[in-house]
């Protein structure tokens, strides 16, 4: 069932982006609300803020649930604003309920498609909260006025905005003896054919009097222009009681309220406001942000940076909006400009050494180096462009974190610093899954019960880290925390069981390599153990996918102290420099990032342990692959009497890879091999080298993996 | 090719396996190259040959000797690899040497059946008896797709 918005897409496209941004503030402050001890009242005009202008636009365009929902929500943060109502964790948990199902609603219009979402229940709560609130006025009863020198209106005073020529029949009027109200009607949103009930409404209630000025106004409620409220200004000779009478004959009417009009031009004089709803009705009117405190928000406005400012600081921003697929393509380009860049060099070199050097081929020298240049800048930008601050990952953990950590009845502070760390935008989609992981597993298993905490002498918070920096060529992202750490005899013991290591190796195991032993994918099953030890299922996971996109992983960890894993990530998935082997005349890639040496030995000095060759290096025992035999199936290893050793290390655990030869070393264009091919063992890709042939690229981890096996 | 092409009459490229000839649909194809250095890709099926930089973009090439269990195969001056278009990919074929474009129409060109021993009828679109030759018409997508159908599935 479509939605029948009244909208153009363009508008419809405005509001979903502020929409976004009111949810991403609301997300924000509802937690920042949660730890803040002491009443914020910046903060809660914030929030109230966007729940109104959410309620504003959505009525606007038309999406009725949507205002109906985000009008409850008003209703109990108007609550909270006037210190009726205390913040308390399950009230902000309703909130976020409230923040959900209005993504949902969100949702709907993205899809044209009503959701079947059923709204009573989140209204119902909302509800609630509002009855069990106490100090909060019983609906039924009337308001007791407010101090009139106070000048400070606590209750809502409904608006209407008049022109001068209705200013003057409005003076006029009390010389005829009529007395100005101003009535202010919510229907059922619900309601189909929203626009004859309002007129009919509208019809009812200017019998019982001279009707001034509506909102909507009759014109507007022919055009079909309605909302949910309907707001009039009758000049009358009767008391409101009239009104009541009329309006109690009306059906369809969710909740109304009738004030003696007083002119906004003698605003602060609070009117005496009487306050009348529909029995079972608990909600409150709030269209404050119109009238009464409109001074005090815009002070808040003034000195928070609003989101709404923010919004205009983007705006203000030269910008263009860039299809990805464009960056994308622009990034292959300058591939392909980066592969020439190299050929160009390789063809000078040849030049140099079969001819003599003349006027012409210097020329074409400098120009091939003023290229390159170009060329490396050009590859620069265009990375850069790709970049986005990780900011828009990072944004969706606090809640998460506050809801798990909820769940586990933990008490997590969760700090997050360096957001503005620009990574490339298909890395941030890749690592999202794996941080969630990891920040899951610390608020589960890591970080204790306040109780543990205690009892240890730690402090009864718990503290949770999430960093992002930018180092060299690198970005670093490090989760810490400060729970239980991760016991390496107990990793071990869980090793040996299941057969992963046998006991000797275990007692050999420095306590690093022993917490490494998690990331282990037969340990991972095995890590159920990781109820005890204190990390969760599936590490393995979280480094392959890691891996996966060049990076790297490595923990330390002490028991009692805590956990840090830090992430290594490359700044882009398209270019990495690598080092070219040649292993039977073909040339391959090894990332560079994971090779820590080349070594060139002698054949003798291979050792065997349980048939697998090995070499020590500086007394540490690697397992050697022979390349050759991987890629080529060739068992002829000739005994040439040396031979070279590309030593490659991920996640602590080391390899020695067998080459025929070390060709050199640079910076290659990451291609796939296509789904055609699919995936190849021990292969993660191919790159067009400076010749024009094609290299394949190692994949190193599946290698260590399959070494370790 | 100024001449316009009748309703029932398409365009062929016709090229050599061994001793037979073989025809595909023009549309299909977008290229045909010289032979290539080919990096050879370990683990893969034997009819996979290896890829090929085409202009900056990898691309898988197929042995049709192997696929389609011909004998010979042996890289001469005359191997050209023709590149093919399959559901977005770019796959190359090699081939023993491309020899022309030649209008088939659908009267001249019979079923199938029984009349090749030795080959997979299943690849094929059917047969085109020309003048003084016969063209076997390939169906590349069939090609492609059978033994490995996973692999073009993924393609999809």
């Amino acid at each position: 069932m479509g939605l029948n918005l009244d909208a153009s897409p363009e508008e419809l496209k405005v509001f979903l982006e502020e929409a976004d941004e009111h949810f991403q503030t609301l997300e924000e402050d509802l937690i920042r609300l949660e730890k803040e001890e002491e009443f914020n009242e910046d903060l809660m005009q914030e929030i109230f803020r966007a729940s109104h202008t959410l309620k504003g636009s959505s009525a606007t365009i038309g999406h009725n649930r949507m205002a109906q929902l985000t009008h409850g929500m008003e209703n109990v943060l108007d609550k909270l604003r006037k210190k009726q109502l205390t913040v308390t964790s399950d009230l902000v948990d309703i909130m976020f309920e409230c923040l959900d199902c209005l993504k949902v609603l969100r949702d709907e219009i993205l899809n044209d498609e009503e959701s079947d979402l059923e709204l009573g229940d989140i209204l119902g709560k909302l509800g609630s909260v509002h009855d069990a609130a106490p100090g909060s006025d019983s609906p039924t009863t009337t308001q007791p006025a407010p101090d009139k020198t106070s000048g400070k209106q606590t209750e809502a005073k409904i608006s209407i905005d008049l022109s001068w020529e209705e200013r003057d029949t409005l003076a006029n009027a009390s010389e005829r003896g009529l007395k100005p109200y101003v009535i202010q009607l919510l229907f059922d949103v619900e309601l189909e054919m929203l626009a004859v009930r309002t007129f009919v409404t509208l019809m009812a209630l200017n019998e019982t009097g001279e009707m001034l000025k509506s909102n909507p106004s009759a014109d507007e409620i022919e055009r079909e222009q309605v909302t949910d409220t309907l707001v009039m200004l009758i000049l009358m000779k009767d008391d409101e009681a009239k009104i009541r009478e009329v309006i109690s004959t009306l059906p369809n009417i969710a909740q109304y309220e009738i004030q003696p009009f007083n002119d906004n031009v003698t605003q602060g004089e609070a009117p005496v406001i009487q306050r009348v709803e529909k029995v079972g009705e608990a909600e409150a009117e709030c269209d404050e942000a119109e009238s009464g405190d409109r001074n005090k928000i815009n002070e808040a406005k003034n000195k928070a940076p609003t989101a709404a400012k923010n919004n205009n600081a983007k705006k203000a921003n030269r910008t263009v909006r860039v299809d990805v697929e464009l960056l994308d393509s622009l990034m292959n380009l300058v591939g392909e400009l980066v592969i020439d860049r190299t050929r160009l060099f390789q063809i000078l070199g040849n030049l140099e050494a079969n001819y003599e050097m003349d006027e012409v081929s210097q020329d074409l020298g400098r120009t091939s180096v003023h290229i390159a240049r170009v060329t490396t800048q050009l590859q620069e930008q265009i990375m850069k462009a790709r970049m986005l601050p990780v900011e828009n990952l990072f944004n969706k953990f606090p809640r998460m974190v506050r809801d798990l950590s909820q769940k586990a009845g933990k008490e997590v502070d969760f700090v997050m610093t360096g957001q503005e760390t620009e990574l490339d935008r298909s890395i941030i989609e890749e690592i999202g899954d794996p941080l969630i992981h990891l920040l899951r597993n610390a608020v589960d298993h890591g970080i204790e019960p306040p109780d543990q905490r205690v009892a240890k002498g730690k402090p009864r918070i718990g503290q949770l880290k999430l960093q992002a920096s930018h180092e060299e060529n690198h970005i670093i992202i490090t989760i810490k925390d400060d729970g239980r750490g991760i016991d390496p005899e107990v990793v071990k013991k869980s090793g040996v069981k299941k057969g992963m290591i046998t006991e000797e190796q275990a007692k050999r195991l420095t306590d690093k390599e022993a917490i490494n032993l998690i990331f282990m994918s037969g340990l991972s099953t095995v890590a159920k153990v990781s109820d005890v030890s204190g990390r969760g299922v599936g590490m393995d996971v979280v480094r392959n996918n890691i891996e996966k996109i060049n990076g790297a992983t490595e923990i330390d960890s002490a028991v009692d102290k805590g956990t840090e894993f830090k992430i290594k990530l490359p700044l882009t998935l398209a270019i990495i420099r690598a080092l070219l082997v040649s292993i039977d005349k073909s040339v391959y890639a090894i990332p560079l990032s994971s090779v820590t040496e080349t070594i060139r030995m002698q054949q003798d000095q291979i050792e065997y342990v349980n048939n697998q060759e090995v070499i020590v290096v500086r007394g540490k025992v690697l397992p050697l692959v022979r390349l050759k035999k991987v890629f080529r199936n060739s068992y002829d290893i000739e005994d040439r009497g040396k031979l070279f050793v590309v030593v490659v290390n991920l996640a602590g655990q080391q390899v020695g890879l067998v080459v025929d030869s070390l060709v050199g070393e640079q910076e290659i264009v990451i291609k796939t091999l296509g789904k055609y091919i699919g995936d190849v063992q021990g292969i993660s890709g191919a790159t067009i080298l400076g010749d024009g042939n094609v290299a394949l690229i190692v994949d190193v981890s599946n290698l260590i993996k399959k070494a370790a096996s | 090719m100024a001449e316009e092409l009748m309703e029932n009459e398409n365009q062929y490229v016709i090229f050599r396996l061994g001793r037979e000839n073989y025809g595909l649909e023009i549309s299909t194809i977008l290229e045909i190259i010289t032979m290539q250095t080919i990096t050879e890709v370990p683990g893969t099926e034997v009819f996979i040959e290896g890829i090929i930089n085409l202009r900056g973009r990898v691309i898988p090439v197929f042995n049709l000797h192997k696929k389609l269990n011909l004998a010979g195969g042996e890289t001469t001056r005359s191997t050209r690899i023709v590149v093919v278009e399959v559901r977005g990919n770019h796959i190359g074929m090699l081939v023993d040497g491309v020899s022309e474009v030649v209008k088939i129409t659908e009267e001249i060109v019979e079923q199938p059946s029984g009349i090749l021993s030795d080959l997979d009828e299943e690849y094929l679109s059917g047969v085109a008896k020309l003048e003084d030759k016969l063209v076997i018409l390939l169906d590349v997508t069939k090609v492609l797709q059978r033994g490995n159908g996973a692999l073009l599935e993924n393609i999809g």
